[in-house]
């Protein structure tokens, strides 16, 4: 790793120390405010350093969202050329970050949707083209690193069999770590829509990996809410 | 509460993020609702097998592309800076180091270095005709001007304008890129009142 990189490294590392500001997307503290308003003015230097810092999250999300690797670089890479060309019309009323995953979701949903389009035309539907998962697609425990690989297949062959905007919540909140508010400001839906779609997507994800994922244990206090620890968000 | 007013909520119980209140309620439903309690917990494996999802790695290079693929930035005209003008120089003897007017009058002379050591040092006939013995005394003449500009011996400056227009038909490459690297907006002599 190069000084800058290591640089970068550093700077992500501390905003993610900082943890979420008011759910994530609030624009008065938007840690990515100078680097912004330097690449709006044309710093090539300043968007760079926006990439890099943002590159793993957009990269991972659209991977979570397409299910193919390749055509995830392709919507990674145009979701940063829209946001350059978008930079003038950012005014701040979000966080970039919330700014950054609204056009990355919008990019996905695109090529979603012209997948779905090439389907129809050769008469395959989506379903048709999921394969159903098997007992062997899926380790019987929590991934280690040795069945991270497969694992994340498999997660996203599921993930792939969800409605499209149930998939974009479900995505936004347990893999990439948002919080409801700035789902709901992705997506633009009112937060008991987001909850909803969430808790339909998980019920869903468990139905397709049924076969795969033993039944939780028995709690002795299941079902009492305050028992769980807080969330994960980043 | 019903089992359809009680989903959303266990997304959030899930995740741990139900506020109090409505998570008394969600409680209050839970102990006589069997079916919620085990959506409950599928809300919790779910969460837990997403969240250890491995990512996805970022392909080698793909900053490097991103930044490639950029559209052409002198399109970004919405916050240009405006051009700034030239600074005006300190007046007395601070005005002399004029970096700008400097770099104009010391432009011909350092092609006049690079020519006479491409063609060799010495006097040439032309030289001996004109009465300048040497390229140095071109220099140290050219030199000498006053900072307002004036060249204080004109013989010289014919002689290096000479010199000027024969390395020119060879070397119009090499002078090009000396003229280019000044800006005589700025140096000109009487088009910067300011430099004076």
């Amino acid at each position: 790793m190069n000084a800058r990189g290591a640089a970068v490294a550093a700077e992500i590392a501390a905003i993610e120390r900082a943890g979420p500001t008011d759910g994530g997307g609030d624009a008065a503290v938007d840690p990515d405010r100078t680097a912004v308003d330097d690449a709006r003015a044309g710093d090539p230097g300043a968007f760079e350093t926006l990439v890099l810092r943002y590159q793993a999250r957009v990269v991972n999300y659209a991977s979570a969202m397409v299910h193919d690797a390749g055509v995830a670089e392709d919507v990674a890479q145009e979701t940063f050329v829209r946001v350059w060309r978008g930079l003038e019309r950012f005014r701040g009323e979000s966080s970039f970050r919330t700014w950054l995953y609204r056009i990355a979701t919008n990019v996905a949903r695109t090529h979603l949707d012209r997948r779905g389009r090439r389907a129809r035309i050769g008469d395959r539907s989506l379903d048709d083209e999921a394969e159903p998962l098997q007992a062997g697609d899926v380790p019987s425990t929590a991934p280690d690193a040795e069945t991270s690989l497969v694992t994340r297949e498999a997660l996203d062959r599921a993930l792939a069999e969800l409605p499209r905007e149930l998939r974009v919540a479900l995505v936004l909140r347990d893999v990439e770590g948002l919080d409801y508010k700035e789902i709901a400001g992705i997506t633009e839906a009112p937060m008991g829509t987001v909850e909803s779609r969430i808790f339909r997507a998980r019920r869903h994800m468990r139905t397709l990996l049924r076969p795969l994922v033993p039944a939780p244990s028995p709690r002795g206090q299941a079902g009492n809410t305050r028992s769980m620890h807080r969330g994960r968000e980043r | 509460m019903t089992c359809q007013q009680a989903e959303p909520l266990l997304a959030r119980a899930a995740d741990g993020t139900l506020d109090a209140e409505r998570s008394t309620v969600l409680d209050r439903h839970l102990e006589g609702c069997a079916d919620c309690r085990d959506a409950l917990d599928a809300q919790r494996a779910m969460r837990e097998w997403l969240a250890a999802r491995p990512a996805a790695p970022v392909p080698p290079g793909f900053a490097t592309r991103v930044m490639a693929n950029l559209p052409d930035t002198s399109r970004r005209t919405w916050e240009r800076p405006a051009r700034r003008e030239p600074a005006a120089a300190p007046a007395g003897w601070l005005g002399a180091l004029n970096w700008r007017a400097w770099t104009l009058r010391l432009a011909p002379v350092a092609g006049a270095l690079f020519v006479g050591a491409a063609i060799g040092l010495g006097p040439s006939t032309e030289l001996a005709e004109t009465g300048v013995s040497d390229y140095s005394d071109v220099v140290t003449a050219w030199v000498a001007e006053g900072t307002d500009g004036e060249v204080q011996d004109p013989a010289a400056a014919d002689t290096l304008l000479q010199l000027w227009q024969e390395a020119a038909e060879t070397t119009d490459d090499l002078l090009l890129d000396v003229l280019l690297a000044t800006d005589p907006q700025a140096a000109l002599p009487g088009t910067n009142e300011a430099g004076r």
